[in-house]
């Protein structure tokens, strides 16, 4: 064997762990490495001296007081759990019963807040209890709008620039005819408006 | 148990609409169709030129009303006539038109009450319109026996006013 042996087959030859052929093998190529020989006789004696001074097993002392010891914190561990066990299936029987009048309650409450939709002051015409102030919103970028208070016309006044004439030709009176047909009259209200 | 919750909801919301469509029977007709006011629109023109290119159609305007819109720098013009007016009442939540024009739809206003305001106005969402295109729109406060004017579009050299006038206001507190 000239190739070196792998560190595993290596560390099982030098424990004496080897049969056969392979410790055939490795012993060939080790008489060539007195080095390894000498770390495998250094390692199986200090193996040899350990098992001379270290016996293979040791009883534990009190050997039943060690066993009790281990059941009583086995059972210290059961017992919580079991508690709990106990305890979630308390709650859920009482929650079953409890159910019961929470749901009659829940309906009720539904029923009531059914019965309140469509009262109150005025639920269509919401009061502002805020004064906002008015905004004048023109959709045609051409046009702009501004709004301000006159006090001396008393008066809110919104002026819009930008808008398109009216033709001249349109005639801009109302007419009555649409209200009072064959009157003749011109429905024009005479009624002063300040 | 998740689906014997979402069973016991479903029949809560069902209680609930079965109760809210009882008491609603019980209240009769659409409250939304209240009438909860009354708004008027009045539609003048001013001018510095001869008033007789309005037409013989135009009615004069009161002293006092043109005075009161000469003190409005943008308003000021020697001369001022009424085109029409229209009177319509102001639903509690439905909109309505005002047409002072009328039959013509040249110049038009639609309003919605939004509501009393804090100070005892009615809020109103209002919209201008000109030749069915909408102009303008804006939220004012009306209060009675103070008008919103507007400053519209020009017409045979003059100017269009329109001038919106709370008449009645039922809305309480």
């Amino acid at each position: 064997m000239k190739t070196k042996p792998d560190e595993t087959t290596l560390t099982l030859w030098m424990d004496g762990e080897l049969e056969g052929d392979e410790l055939t093998r490795i012993e060939a190529w080790a008489q060539d490495h007195p080095e390894i020989l000498a770390e495998r006789d250094a390692v199986q004696a200090m193996s040899a001296n350990i098992r001379g001074n270290i016996p293979a097993s040791i009883e534990p002392p009190y050997p039943k007081f060690f066993n009790q010891h281990i059941l009583r914190h086995i059972d210290d561990e059961v017992i919580p759990a079991a508690i709990e066990q106990q305890k979630g299936s308390f709650f859920q029987q009482f929650g079953r019963w409890l159910a019961i009048p929470v749901a009659a309650g829940a309906m009720a409450v539904c029923f009531y807040l059914g019965t309140q939709v469509g009262e109150g002051p005025d639920p269509t015409t919401p009061v502002y209890t805020v004064s906002a102030t008015p905004t004048v919103y023109t959709p045609d970028g051409g046009v702009s709008g501004a709004m301000f208070d006159s006090e001396d016309a008393g008066a809110t006044v919104i002026v819009l620039e930008g808008l398109e004439d009216i033709p001249d030709d349109l005639e801009m009176v109302g007419e009555p005819s649409s209200q009072r047909p064959g009157s003749g009259a011109v429905m024009v209200n005479t009624e002063l408006v300040f | 148990m998740t689906k014997t919750l979402g069973l016991f909801s479903a029949f809560c919301l069902q209680l609930a609409a079965l109760s809210t469509s009882v008491f609603a029977d019980e209240g009769g007709a659409d409250r939304g169709k209240e009438v909860v006011g009354k708004v008027k629109a009045t539609l003048y023109v001013g001018t510095d030129a001869d008033p007789s290119t309005l037409g013989d159609k135009v009615v004069a305007v009161d002293e006092a009303t043109a005075k009161k819109l000469r003190s409005i720098q943008k308003m000021n013009f020697k001369h001022y006539r009424k085109l029409g007016a229209d009177t319509q009442p102001v639903y509690r939540s439905y909109e309505n038109w005002l047409m002072p024009l009328k039959p013509s739809e040249e110049i038009l206003l639609s309003f919605e009450s939004r509501g009393r305001s804090s100070d005892g106005g009615l809020r109103l969402d209002l919209e201008l319109w000109q030749h069915r295109r909408k102009v303008m729109k804006s939220d004012p406060v009306l209060q009675r026996g103070r008008p919103l004017l507007i400053l519209g579009p020009k017409w045979r050299g003059g100017t269009l006013i329109i001038a919106v006038e709370l008449i009645e206001n039922s809305l309480k507190k």
